[in-house]
């Protein structure tokens, strides 16, 4: 593979893949800009509009808008105080301030450059690691395989906002509902209540659509006033701040890191990277008590981190087939409708693809910086869209996107009945994120966990013994596992860390 | 406290439910790799643990604060409840209608009847209604060439 890893790429990128990826960026700017439409819910409806497109395209254009509108959530933030996606929740802190005093180009262009950089880095760190990881993960059994899925799994239900109880609840109910359908081993119909839609399971992506995008308007709908204020700031400015952001280069790197790190912990995403970033600022800072008050460094730590939690969240989605990140894990819906499964071995049947994602990113981060420099001006102006007529719009899009998967009218009753349930959750405190994952690895989890018990012919105990005493990676994830179930316990109050 | 005590009840119903109904295609006399009710089964334990934990919580929550004597709970109705029991009924009914009518005047219908219930007005929701149903229709049915539901009436 090698040096062909970062230069095959090439050939997929034709003009279909390039028209793609530039509308999803333009995407993304205007959904991440939109404050209660998130990047999540904007690719799961999307995923079916690329189903006539390319591979390539498909994937171009969903990452466009993963990666723009996880910057353009500065947008709103700056100029109303209301972060466009929650990634951008710390920006608020420094760009709202400096936007009152009538510095908004300059806050925008802070945060435009800074995401750009903080994107760029995670690019590098995603072409230079995610063929490290992909080539140990190769070697794992079954068994194995099982425990990086489940190892994913409790580290999204522990990090999901709120309590991890019902995180790991929301993860197992979507495993349970992952086992309707026809069993892997022996093609027996499990949970299908003579309803012959149900044979080849629950459409993963009518109920991505449904508990992420349908459940998110009925949420935005439950709380109405979120539209524009009358006014907008004047924003001139923003290319005179390239240079503050250069001079506080130690600040990017420092964020960009810690943005990755986060962002490759399964589930953690930008929103906690920011957080984790700005905090580490206020320690690194030499004047700390203006963090809060319009410093240019807050507003790069912020927006450095949250948009290198997208390299970092790609790195296990493509090495591991575990998603960084809530959108990442709509992202694999996308992968598999084309036919294609993230993991190792993408690296081994798709390296071209795989090349053209590392390339596709470094564009992308280079377009939104173009884009969001030129065109902030004009997204100030989605601010005053009346939110009904959004809301009624999105409603239509996913009702539709969702039939379109298969042409099937019984996905999109999945489809309400799966935004029913994530309405009920949100209102329940019960992450959505956990249940999205499991519906996804479940098929993947119960085929490695049965292949290994198989292997066993009966002798359960001696396989066990087998496992752990001839490969030490049996033991290390078996740890990881271990410490993400009962970490919470031992701290007794059955509380995420970080509550969204 | 309320909202861990449903959860639990919840999840402790489905994982009874779930348990049972893999009775139906449990085969007994297979091994634990064959039994296709194996994994569906140990996954209700767990939940059905997760629920019995949450509803032991809400207790032990509810047992705490009734010795504290506080002042009351009051659940406030919210307002935003009704828009959303209102859009997901018009959304079924959409649906339903799609089914029955095909997609062009049901979508225009419902894009319509949505926003004015969400407080548009009329004419602008008739403004947006229509070249928002055409623009759809364009994009997927003709550009992506999905095939359109036609509606049972009209087959």
């Amino acid at each position: 593979m090698s040096w062909e890893l970062y230069t095959a790429g090439f050939a997929l990128f034709d003009a279909e893949a390039i028209a793609f990826m530039v509308l999803g960026v333009v995407l993304g700017l205007v959904v991440g800009a939109l404050p209660g439409l998130t990047a999540t819910m904007a690719v799961s409806i999307l995923v079916p509009l690329t189903y006539g497109l390319s591979m390539t395209a498909a994937i171009m254009m969903l990452l466009g808008v993963y990666c723009s509108a996880n910057y353009a959530g500065s947008i709103s933030a700056t100029l109303v105080n209301i972060p466009g996606t929650p990634s951008a929740v710390m920006t608020t802190i420094d760009a709202y301030p400096m936007a009152l005093r009538g510095e908004a180009g300059r806050a925008i262009g802070i945060a435009t450059l800074s995401s750009s950089l903080g994107g760029l880095f995670s690019v590098f760190t995603l072409a230079l690691f995610s063929p490290l990881i992909a080539g140990i993960a190769l070697k794992f059994n079954s068994f194995e395989m099982f425990l990086v899925a489940f190892w994913g799994l409790s580290m999204m239900a522990y990090v999901s906002p709120g309590s991890t109880l019902k995180g790991f609840l929301s993860g197992f109910a979507g495993l349970v509902i992952a086992t309707i359908g026809y069993d892997p081993i022996t093609a027996s119909p499990r949970f299908i209540f003579d309803e012959p839609n149900l044979l080849g399971g629950i459409n993963f992506i009518a109920a991505m659509i449904g508990l992420f995008g349908l459940a998110e308007i009925l949420l935005n709908i439950e709380k109405p006033g979120q539209t524009a204020r009358q006014e907008i700031f004047e924003i001139r400015g923003s290319l005179r701040s390239f240079l503050e952001v250069i001079k506080l280069w130690a600040v990017v790197l420092r964020s960009s890191v810690a943005g990755v790190i986060v962002g490759a912990i399964p589930g953690a995403g930008g929103t906690i990277a920011a957080i984790v970033a700005y905090a580490q600022q206020k320690r690194f800072s030499k004047r700390p008590e203006l963090m809060g008050t319009g410093a240019p460094e807050g507003i790069t730590a912020a927006e450095a981190s949250n948009n290198a939690c997208t390299g970092g969240a790609m790195t296990t989605l493509l090495s591991l087939g575990i998603p960084g990140d809530a959108v990442t894990a709509v992202l694999i819906g996308a992968f598999v409708l084309h036919g294609i499964q993230p993991g190792p071995f993408l690296f081994q049947n798709n390296f071209d693809l795989v090349s053209a994602i590392f390339m596709g990113m470094v564009l992308i981060n280079i377009l939104f910086l173009v884009f969001g420099m030129v065109g902030a001006r004009y997204l100030a102006r989605l601010l005053l869209i009346p939110r009904p007529i959004l809301n009624t719009a999105i409603l239509v899009l996913s009702v539709v996107g969702t039939y379109a998967v298969q042409a099937s009218m019984f996905d999109v009753v999945v489809m309400v009945a799966f935004g029913s349930l994530g309405y009920v959750m949100a209102k329940q405190e019960i992450p959505r994120a956990p249940m999205v994952l499991a519906l996804i690895l479940g098929p993947l989890m119960e085929q490695n966990f049965r292949r290994w018990l198989s292997l066993a012919e009966g002798e359960y105990g001696l396989m066990i013994l087998d496992t752990y005493t001839r490969n030490p990676v049996s033991i290390v994830l078996t740890i990881l596992v271990v410490g993400t179930v009962v970490f919470p316990l031992i701290r007794g109050n059955g509380k995420s860390t970080f509550k969204g | 406290m309320k909202r861990d005590l449903t959860s639990g009840l919840v999840a402790a119903g489905f994982a009874v439910f779930v348990y049972a109904e893999a009775g139906r295609f449990a085969e007994s006399g297979a091994s634990l790799a064959d039994n296709p009710a194996l994994y569906p089964r140990i996954l209700a334990v767990i939940v059905f643990a997760m629920g019995v934990v949450l509803i032991v919580r809400a207790m032990v929550t509810f047992l705490k604060v009734r010795k504290e004597r506080p002042p009351e709970e009051k659940t406030e109705k919210s307002a935003g409840m009704r828009y959303v029991a209102l859009t997901v009924a018009l959304l079924t009914v959409y649906v339903g209608m799609i089914h029955l009518l095909g997609f062009i005047v049901p979508t225009i219908a419902f894009t319509v009847v949505t926003q004015v219930s969400l407080g548009t007005k009329l004419k602008t929701a008739v403004f947006v209604g229509i070249p928002l149903t055409t623009a759809l229709y364009l994009l997927f049915f003709i550009f992506f060439k999905v095939p359109i539901p036609s509606g049972i009436l009209f087959e």
